[in-house]
């Protein structure tokens, strides 16, 4: 396994492309999320002035516990930076032929698929390391009237947050296998994730609706249970995470991983 | 003689095409294999099967007398088609990736950049590359970590003639340092200055398998020279052995119905009162008798 990493790792680290995305991803997620803060305590004042001194947010979103739901729930809406590299670094390997040269000098079919897997997994660990850390120092900053146990209560958003990420970036893994090309891969996705599926979730609601893939991933992190949230959808509510969607992850990730090897097996390279 | 590689009934279908038909073939420890066929007759096909990248429709192969696997490969030095490097990385790190892929120590990769005349330009990137220079560096890649059996598919594809000349010694070093080298091309020159065992195809089949001089190995062809050109004509074919005599330029090409002494043939010439300006045997070239082998396997 540490000679797949060291393999990959000398492909990327030469790889400007890969450098400059993740880059835009860092400093994206950033700005969003110091942003953030900003932008709420705007709707705060004006929902104020219009409704007689209501809030609909809280405007503490860095505040622990809070912080880990708050900030992982606006990662999700920025992840497709991370699916774009996941793309560049399986579509790449068409792109030069070398997917044929690697196992032309000896990498396995499963081997090569484990590397580009492994990749997902560390671009995923990266960035929900972005966000814990985030988390952890803007937590500190706001929170005043700070108990020590508060810090740690509602954490299970961060692993929450990883699982997501990688179960998501198997899917795009999988997409860049079956369509070899960066911007076919990556229009689809964009297709599926953003019209398809939300048209077919909202036109099954009561059946599979909850059940596709991405639906499954991003209920991992619903939305903060706030007056204003739970005014839209009930349904997309959650202040935990709820384990049938921890198991239906990790289902589709493996069927995921699987349909790439059997899709790389039976072709010719 | 220990076989490295068999290959049985070997069948690959594109759709309805089929691109290598039934083949068998062994190549032998320490001999220099020349694959060879017009283009679009199964040798690259073939070549990406016992190399993995390519599906067999049908048909088995082995490595080194067991079942093909995975850790086989690792053994091989393979150059097919094209070079095939990340296009943003330079030379040294292009190699790093076959070193650690093949299991191999990478300290060897500044030497061989040097054997490929490529130590140079060892830190540009693969892309800024001329194709000669692609095509050396792919050579490098199958070179490295001394592999026991290199596959070289069209190896002197973009060389310019001073490169053909530097890889066609190159294969004519390490073969007789007892590697064995299976070498693909569809210039035949180049396989019969290199190879002793040959194989052709055609449209997938084998046609001809065998050592090269066997292709048709009774036939001899002899060039004349005479100042009496008319008289030369006249005796030669009164010789009993000569089948035919054609003229290439000024000279005088004589068939023979087998091999025979030259001095023979000055001496009878001499009987009869011809004086030979020149008398050389001109050696079985492999172009001729491969378009006739061609000829005779019409479809």
């Amino acid at each position: 396994m540490m000679r797949l990493i060291y393999i990959e790792w000398i492909k990327i680290s030469r790889n400007r492309v890969f450098w400059i995305t993740l880059a835009a991803y860092v400093l994206t997620i950033l700005a969003v999320l110091i942003g953030m803060r900003a932008a709420i305590i705007s709707i705060n004042t004006n929902m104020a002035q219009a409704t007689n001194g209501m809030t609909v947010l809280p405007s503490e979103i860095y505040r622990f516990p809070h912080v880990w739901h708050n900030l992982t729930f606006i990662g999700k809406y920025i992840k497709i930076f991370v699916g774009i590299l996941m793309i560049l670094l399986v579509t790449n390997e068409f792109y030069y032929n070398t997917l044929r040269q690697n196992v032309i000098n000896g990498l396995t079919r499963l081997e090569f698929v484990w590397s580009k897997f492994v990749d997902g997994v560390l671009l995923s660990a990266f960035a929900t390391l972005l966000v814990f850390l985030f988390g952890l120092i803007s937590g500190f900053l706001t929170t005043s009237d700070m108990e020590f146990s508060q810090i740690f209560q509602k954490m299970v958003f961060i692993p929450g947050y990883f699982l997501m990420l990688v179960c998501y970036l198997t899917l795009i893994m999988m997409l860049a296998f079956l369509l070899k090309k960066a911007v076919l891969a990556m229009g689809i996705l964009l297709v599926y994730s953003y019209i398809i599926e939300p048209i077919l979730a909202w036109r099954f609601d009561e059946s599979i609706g909850p059940f596709l893939p991405v639906q499954v991933f991003n209920g991992l992190i619903m939305a903060p249970k706030t007056p204003l949230f739970a005014l839209f959808n009930i349904k997309t509510v959650s202040n935990g995470i709820d384990p049938m969607n921890i198991f239906l992850s990790l289902g589709y990730a493996t069927v995921f991983f699987a349909i790439s090897f059997l899709t790389l097996k039976k072709r010719d390279l | 003689m220990e076989t490295v590689l068999e290959v049985k009934g070997l069948i690959k279908y594109y759709g309805s095409l089929k691109a290598v038909n039934n083949l068998s073939f062994s190549v032998k420890k320490g001999s220099v294999f020349g694959f060879l066929g017009p283009n679009g007759s199964g040798k690259s096909t073939t070549l990406g099967i016992i190399t993995k990248v390519t599906n067999p429709t049908a048909g088995e192969f082995s490595w080194f007398g067991e079942p093909a696997c995975n850790a086989h490969l690792k053994r091989l030095g393979t150059l097919l088609e094209r070079p095939n490097f990340y296009g943003y990385m330079d030379a040294v790190d292009n190699l790093k990736i076959v070193a650690e892929i093949r299991g191999k120590s990478a300290d060897g990769i500044e030497d061989i950049l040097r054997v490929v005349k490529l130590y140079d330009r060892r830190k540009s990137r693969f892309k800024a590359y001329s194709f000669g220079m692609q095509q050396r560096l792919a050579i490098a890649s199958a070179m490295l970590g001394d592999p026991e059996v290199l596959i070289l598919d069209e190896p002197t594809n973009g060389l310019d003639p001073e490169g053909i000349a530097e890889i066609r010694q190159m294969i004519i070093h390490i073969a007789g340092a007892g590697k064995t080298i299976i070498l693909a091309s569809h210039l035949l020159d180049e396989v019969q200055k290199v190879c002793n065992d040959v194989i052709i195809l055609r449209n997938g089949s084998k046609i001809y398998e065998g050592v090269i001089g066997g292709i048709s190995p009774e036939k001899m062809v002899l060039e004349l020279k005479s100042p009496d050109m008319i008289s030369l004509k006249e005796v030669a074919v009164s010789h009993p052995r000569i089948l035919q005599i054609d003229m290439d330029g000024d000279l005088i090409l004589a068939q023979l119905d087998s091999a025979v002494e030259p001095a023979e043939i000055n001496s009878y010439m001499h009987k009869y009162g011809v004086s030979l300006s020149h008398l050389a045997v001109r050696h079985a070239n492999l172009e001729t008798q491969f378009l006739e082998l061609l000829k005779t396997h019409k479809p």
